[in-house]
């Protein structure tokens, strides 16, 4: 018979007696098993009278039943009678399921993938490793839907339990490869008993991996499973949920601890979901005692979490699109035009990757929306072509004394590729108001200070990068800054502007804050100069064409088509028949009476979506699983800059040079050089650490009256350039859980009470002696992600532990089961009780502690700080009993809120225990393996554009095994997975 | 995010909008010899399989509206009890008390499964019974049939930015494959009331974009024997949107000569919240009215006034209800149900040729996937309108007994003249609406 490798599809023929074996894939390495698969529970039938339809399983075949709808009498029939009696094998029982499961047990020796087959007349190879399916199995919460088939009252009577089960499978055809000249006899490899299987002989320029990882589809938690669930689904569950009455189509009776069976893994979850909200034995039935359901349900998550890790992996690197970052990058970096982010849509999932290829959907709507954004962007990148490459001083300015507190930047000067710079000279009218005048965009955002004096001006500098709109900005003057009115004040929102405004970048250091007020001619604008930068690549592009004039022949666009089309397919191959095509456009164009400028600009736009510029796309013809150069030199660019690769990366692609390993070394050295790598740090921070959250959270203003919002970009931008900081220096990871210097800027150390820091830029500074600055240290305290684990209202300790959990020792917990009732804290009874008298709420139900053992005892840990990261000695939280205050009491901001005691004592799982976040941090410093586990699964998760999971396992530990004596150097550990085979194989 | 301050310089634009529709003259909605093509390109349905037709008996066109709604609801408060027609509206839904008789609620349909804990509506259109693939949703099903003779097939608006609480995306073709949706207002402003070009021109401009299209597809072909089979999925994605394109400007081309409906506002993306919604019903009103098209299909937006976010809200369902003070999740439910209502009531307004309103020859699905938190199934549904006569509306249905709501969706589309017997895991039609 014929079956595929499920890991390469390599087509093989094997006969019945390889069933059970372990086999080796001639191709790509990898042990495969194939085995019988169980048979379908049930097949559907329809009532021939009415049509009501039915499900009947096989025990039902041959028989007769009534139709409760109509009273028609339906014969059973069997689906696949030849089949059945064609050959022996078992349905899945009560007896034989655990029997199955220990039959198979060899496997757990034996590495490689299991595949089910399923026997029938033909045979045909059934993949049940499938990743996405098995997970969206598990994810998918449903409380078992009451299905509309009616149970069958049999008329003949019913088959007792002791029959022998009939035998039936559902065949589905078989696949015929459609040519396969490919097609090769697969070698059975030695028993796994034998010591070590030998290796099949490889030609040289096959890959092998080290230490591959062991997949066994048999769980770790096989014998509890026997031992201790079987026993209690018998016990409790199985009068309704077994061959007798099926409620909600689930047969306990026939789940095993198999990971690779997919009727167990889809009611796994529902299962421990229905037990730890206690829905499940109902309460008129007999109840297992707490103990023994917590149990269970550790077996049954366990279970899981093996599945989950096995199947988030599956291996390779799926093909994918580009992310919209991508793209607009992309189009900056080749064709010098930038453009913004509105218009496209949003790729960003918060808690995941955005280069996440399951999530990055294309539909016509994207299709629709990129050719849109495609042509505008040619338009430009033609309208420059005869721009000569540079700076230029367009315009200078001189105003008078400023009438109102609001001005306009007029931005008609931004170039079509390339960038306006703002100069622009303050001072403050009267000597003594330094530092109390304020300007900012008028749409919110940092706002600066001003500072200057007529004979020395501040001089303000920033970036707009689109045209078409003013930029407004106004000016405040502030009253005297409270200790946290520190960051820039939001002014009046407009949206508009606020999108229109591009980079900002100060001369100055002088940033301060600001503060809602009015005033009257505080400042003088001394002048205003307009610096055009004009960026080559249109220029370039151009140049060889344009020599003596800007009228062109017909001739000269497929030339120019040619070129663009390889530039944008970042050095794939292009067809001359596709060049050919966009001629035919263009021709057609010309035609219809365009010009020739008018006329290129559709085919050239066509090209930024074709399917090898929209799409990471790679060869996967070829059997080596290998990537080439080029296809090399795409991922370690869009790896590490987010855009398309430099015309260095394609030359040393396409020569094959940059497969040497010293020449890739040096390549992705240099690549971490460049100011493209800073993308990197951001984007992947951001997502890694989640800091989009700090945007949802909108923080309590009656209690946190001293919060200005618009310090939140600088809380989210601390964070970034810590991470920064220690990628840059290649400094130990575990400086994310505590380290001895901070990364400040002004806002930033006055918000945490920090002297001597003055300019808007983030420094490293050495961490003091003061209290201040002991608290923090490490990133769990940096303010930001302190909010990020609040509600704005209140502190969540539940949020704060979990993002530890996740995010630090790597032992990321499970979603929480359907409708769990949230922690009351509005109620009147709960609102004086503390955060740790809250929590323990959860442990009083033994089903919710097994997880939350884990999560909120290192929640508790940073109790000392407030919504907003500032340390506390006692929680301030929202009144409950506000609104039926009296409207004078309301009127009182005292009584909007509470207080109450604080605990900051918390534990980690494996027992050690600590008394707020200082002791936390030394405590956590102790899982700094795991810390950089996960941020090396983390990097792995984003490249691959999947999530890391079990098949990476061995190049997670050789980093960490490679990395450990350095205590895990955040850059090397980059370098290593950029120069790791991750990035050259399929 | 503040949503309400900063929008005094653009209210101008709305300021009338709320009742700009109706005070459209009344278009002769569709002619007459549309509805000779409809009926001739449809098979006539034989009285035996009990399929209706596209059209209601006087010869107005139906239509079919889906508002797939993210998260849950406050439960308590928004379900009716009262089985059949003598029930109380919840407090939640007060706001569709003018037209009470003619919604239904039809509780406890069931779906199986969602994608993610908190993908409200991905599954909602399409009842998708398998684990990782979508199958073709009812509206794609719905716009084959009831799009024939309107400019657009279906009009589709996802909510701005990634839909909170819905999933990816509501509506899927037969492969499986996720249809775009009009993302912006601006967008949908666009396709409704055209960019005012000459037609020729337009036409021209199609017609290379069509060239264009093939010359992308001829390119992609010729790659194909590169893609392995685990990408294929992810590569079919491309063709499928390219050809879905293509439809789109072969259509747009038929009707090139067609002049676009006036709009009654300007163009604008700078609302948000309520405003919003408001405008993009108000022009959802006027599609219809217009017979631009006969599906339309819009995933409300999570995100309202009042509520600081939406994911944490989800969380806090429960809640009991204080007349004038809601909870955060009861604030976007009521402003959610109003917004519908709202629509509701205008179409109720707008009279066909024979006298009847739209409403009376629309159906309405307005509901999700999720009851509240993440609990899966049994989830809010109302069904609003007449959908061209022969149903029972004004009901609080609780007896489908965990009925699959692709039994809503199979009802539906028979009722609009589909000649199909099954959708997805149907069982059969919701026959206490009156469905055949």
């Amino acid at each position: 018979m014929k079956v595929n490798c499920p890991n390469c599809d390599q087509k093989y023929n094997i006969d019945e007696s390889m069933y059970g074996q372990e086999l080796q894939c001639q191709t790509c390495d990898k042990s495969i098993v194939f085995q019988a698969q169980k048979n379908k529970e049930t097949t559907k039938i329809n009532c021939p009278a009415c049509n009501q339809k039915y499900k009947v399983n096989e025990s039902q075949y041959g028989q007769k039943v009534r139709c409760k709808m109509c009273d028609e009498v339906i014969s059973i029939e069997d689906p696949n009678p030849t089949v059945r009696t064609a050959n022996s094998k078992k349905t899945r029982t009560n007896a034989d399921s655990y029997i199955n499961t220990k039959k198979s047990s060899f496997s757990t020796i034996a590495a490689g993938i299991t595949v089910a087959a399923l026997i029938g007349g033909g045979y045909f190879a059934f993949i049940s490793f499938n990743k996405e399916k098995a997970e969206l199995n598990i994810t998918n919460t449903t409380p078992t839907p009451t299905e509309n088939y009616v149970e069958l009252a049999p008329i003949t009577p019913n088959l007792s339990q002791s029959q022998t089960p009939r035998a039936g499978v559902k065949v589905a055809p078989i696949k015929v490869p459609k040519e396969n000249p490919k097609d090769v006899t697969i070698i059975p490899a030695p028993k796994a008993e034998s010591n070590k299987p030998t290796e099949p002989e490889l030609s040289p320029e096959e890959f092998t991996t080290p230490e591959s990882p062991q997949v066994v589809s048999i769980s770790k938690h096989s014998e509890a499973f026997t031992n201790k669930v079987v026993p209690f689904f018998k016990k409790y569950c199985v009068s309704c949920h077994g061959p007798d009455k099926e409620k909600g189509s689930l047969r306990v009776d026939q789940l095993v601890a198999n990971l690779d069976d997919d009727y167990t893994l889809g009611h796994l979850q529902n299962i421990v979901d229905e037990m730890t909200v206690q829905n499940m034995p109902p309460e008129e039935e007999p109840q297992p005692d707490a103990t023994e359901v917590v149990e269970i349900i550790k077996i049954l998550t366990g279970i899981e979490r093996e599945v989950k890790e096995r199947h988030s992996a599956g291996g390779g690197r799926p093909v994918r699109r580009l992310t919209r970052t991508e793209f607009l990058n992309t189009t900056a970096d080749l064709l010098g035009i930038r453009t913004e982010e509105e218009g496209l849509p949003d790729d960003i999932y918060i808690g995941e990757f955005e280069t996440k290829a399951k999530s990055l959907f294309l539909t016509d709507m994207h299709i629709n929306l990129y050719m849109d954004r495609s042509r505008e962007i040619v338009k430009r990148f033609i309208a420059s072509r005869n721009e000569k490459p540079g700076l230029r001083q367009v315009k200078t300015t001189y105003s008078e004394l400023l009438k109102r507190s609001v001005f306009a930047f007029n931005t008609q000067d931004v170039p079509s590729a390339g960038h306006l710079t703002i100069r622009s000279h303050w001072w403050v009218k009267e000597p003594g108001d330094e530092n109390k005048i304020f300007i900012g965009p008028a749409g919110g955002g940092p706002s600066y200070s001003i500072s200057g004096t007529k004979s020395s001006p501040q001089v303000i500098e920033f970036t707009i990068d689109n045209s078409t709109d003013d930029i407004t900005w106004a000016i405040i003057k502030a009253e005297t800054p409270s200790k946290n009115k520190l960051a820039g004040g939001t002014v009046r929102e407009n949206k508009k502007a606020r999108a229109r405004l591009g980079r900002i970048t100060l001369t100055d250091e002088n940033l301060i804050t600001v503060q809602q007020g009015v005033f009257e001619h505080p400042v003088i604008l001394g002048k205003i100069e307009h610096i055009k930068t004009i960026n080559p690549q249109p220029y370039e592009f151009f140049e060889q064409y344009l020599k003596s004039s800007d009228r062109l022949p017909d001739s000269a666009a497929y030339s120019i088509l040619g070129k663009f089309a390889a530039l944008v397919k970042r050095g794939r191959k292009v067809e001359s028949s596709y060049v050919r095509r966009l001629n035919d456009i263009f021709l057609q164009g010309r035609k219809d009476g365009m010009s020739f400028w008018e006329a290129i600009e559709e085919p050239m736009a066509l090209s930024l979506t074709s399917i090898d510029s929209i799409l990471h796309f790679e060869d996967r013809s070829k059997k080596s699983r290998e990537v080439s150069g080029l296809e090399l030199a795409n991922r370690l660019s869009y790896m590490l800059w987010r855009s398309a690769p430099d015309a260095e990366l394609v030359r040393l692609g396409r020569s094959g040079e940059l497969l040497l390993p010293e020449t890739k070394a040096a390549q992705i050295k240099r690549m971490m050089e460049n100011k493209k790598f800073d993308r990197f740090i951001n984007d992947f921070t951001d997502q890694w650490l989640e800091l989009p959250r700090q945007e949802e959270i909108a923080v309590n203003h009656f209690i946190y009256k001293e919060f200005d919002p618009s310090l939140k970009p600088h809380m989210r931008n601390e964070t970034v350039e810590f991470i920064s900081h220690i990628i840059k220096n290649d400094l130990p990871i575990l400086n994310i859980i505590d380290s001895n210097f901070l990364v400040l800027n002004e806002p930033m150390a006055r918000h945490y009470g920090i002297n001597g820091i003055t300019g808007n830029h983030f420094r490293p500074v050495k961490r003091g002696s003061s209290p201040a600055e002991q608290a923090r240290g490490g990133i769990l305290t940096h303010a930001g992600l302190l909010m990020q684990g609040t509600t704005g209202d209140r502190t969540s300790i539940v949020e704060r532990g979990a993002f530890i959990a996740r995010k630090i020792i790597n032992r990321p917990p499970g979603d929480p089961p359907p409708l769990v009732e949230e922690l009351p804290t509005t109620e009147a009874e709960t609102a004086t009780m503390t955060g740790a008298e809250l929590v323990k709420m959860h442990a009083k139900a033994a089903q919710c502690a097994n997880c939350h053992a884990g999560i909120d005892p290192l929640g508790m840990g940073l109790e000392e700080f407030d919504v907003v990261g500032l340390i506390r000695k006692e929680e301030i939280r929202p009144n409950p009993i506000f609104e039926t205050l009296n409207k004078r009491a309301r009127r009182n901001p005292k009584n909007r809120s509470i207080s109450v005691h604080l605990d900051s004592r918390g534990r980690l799982y494996d027992g050690q225990r600590f008394n707020g976040a200082t002791e936390m941090k030394r405590v956590l410093l102790s899982k700094k393996r795991d810390l950089a586990k996960g941020y090396i699964m983390a990097l792995l998760s984003y490249t691959n554009g999947r999530e890391a999971g079990l098949t990476d396992t061995a190049i997670v530990d050789k980093i960490i095994k490679e990395t450990s004596s350095n205590n895990y150097p955040a850059r090397t550990i980059i370098e290593k997975v950029a120069n790791s085979e991750v990035m050259l194989r399929f | 995010m503040i949503l309400s301050n900063s929008n005094s310089q653009n209210r101008r634009f709305f300021l009338k909008s709320s009742s700009a529709c109706i005070a459209l003259p009344i278009l002769q909605s569709l002619s007459n010899t549309a509805i000779a093509q409809s009926s001739r390109l449809i098979s006539t349905p034989s009285a035996s399989t009990g399929v209706g037709a596209p059209i209601s008996k006087s010869g107005i066109q139906k239509r079919l509206v889906f508002l797939p709604m993210g998260y849950g609801v406050n439960t308590t408060n928004w379900f009716p009890q009262k089985e059949g027609s003598n029930y109380e509206l919840p407090p939640l839904v007060e706001s569709f008390a003018p037209i009470k008789k003619e919604i239904s609620f039809i509780q406890d349909l069931a779906v199986n499964r969602i994608p993610g804990p908190h993908a409200a509506t991905q599954t909602f259109l399409n009842c998708s019974q398998e684990k990782d693939k979508s199958t073709v949703s009812a509206d794609q099903l719905a716009a084959e049939l009831l799009g024939r003779d309107t400019r657009f097939d279906y009009l589709a608006l996802g909510s701005p930015g990634r839909a909170d609480g819905h999933g990816a995306l509501p509506s899927y073709d037969h492969n499986g494959k996720p249809v775009g949706t009009h993302r912006s207002m601006s967008s949908l402003y666009a396709a409704l009331f055209g960019r005012g070009s000459d037609p020729k021109k337009v036409k021209a401009q199609l017609s290379r974009q069509e060239s264009s299209l093939d010359a992308l597809l001829a390119d992609a072909k010729k790659l194909n024997n590169q893609v392995s089979k685990e990408d294929r999925d992810r590569v079919d994605e491309y063709f499928t949107s390219i050809r879905n394109v293509e439809k789109r400007l072969s259509k747009a081309q038929e009707w090139a000569n067609t002049p676009f409906p006036k709009a009654p506002f300007r163009e604008t993306d700078a609302v948000r919240g309520p405003k919003m919604m408001e405008l993009i019903f108000d022009m959802m009103v006027i599609a219809l009215q217009t017979d631009s098209t006969r599906v339309l299909v819009y995933s409300l937006p999570s995100q309202l006034v009042g509520v600081k976010n939406p994911h944490m809200m989800s969380h806090r369902a429960k809640g009991d209800w204080t007349p004038g003070k809601p909870t955060q999740h009861q604030a976007r439910d009521l402003a959610l149900a109003q917004q519908v209502a709202n629509f509701c009531i205008k179409l109720k307004a707008i009279k066909e040729k024979d006298g009847t309103s739209i409403l009376d020859n629309t159906l309405i699905a307005y509901g999700s996937c999720l009851r509240a938190g993440h609990a899966v199934g049994r989830g809010p549904l109302i069904l609003a309108g007449g959908g061209g006569g022969g149903l029972k509306q004004g009901q609080n249905i609780l007896s489908t007994r965990g009925m699959p709501l692709a039994n809503l969706w199979l009802s539906m589309l028979r009722h609009v003249g589909i000649n199909t017997d099954t959708f997805a895991n149907s069982t059969g039609v919701i026959k206490q609406m009156g469905f055949s």
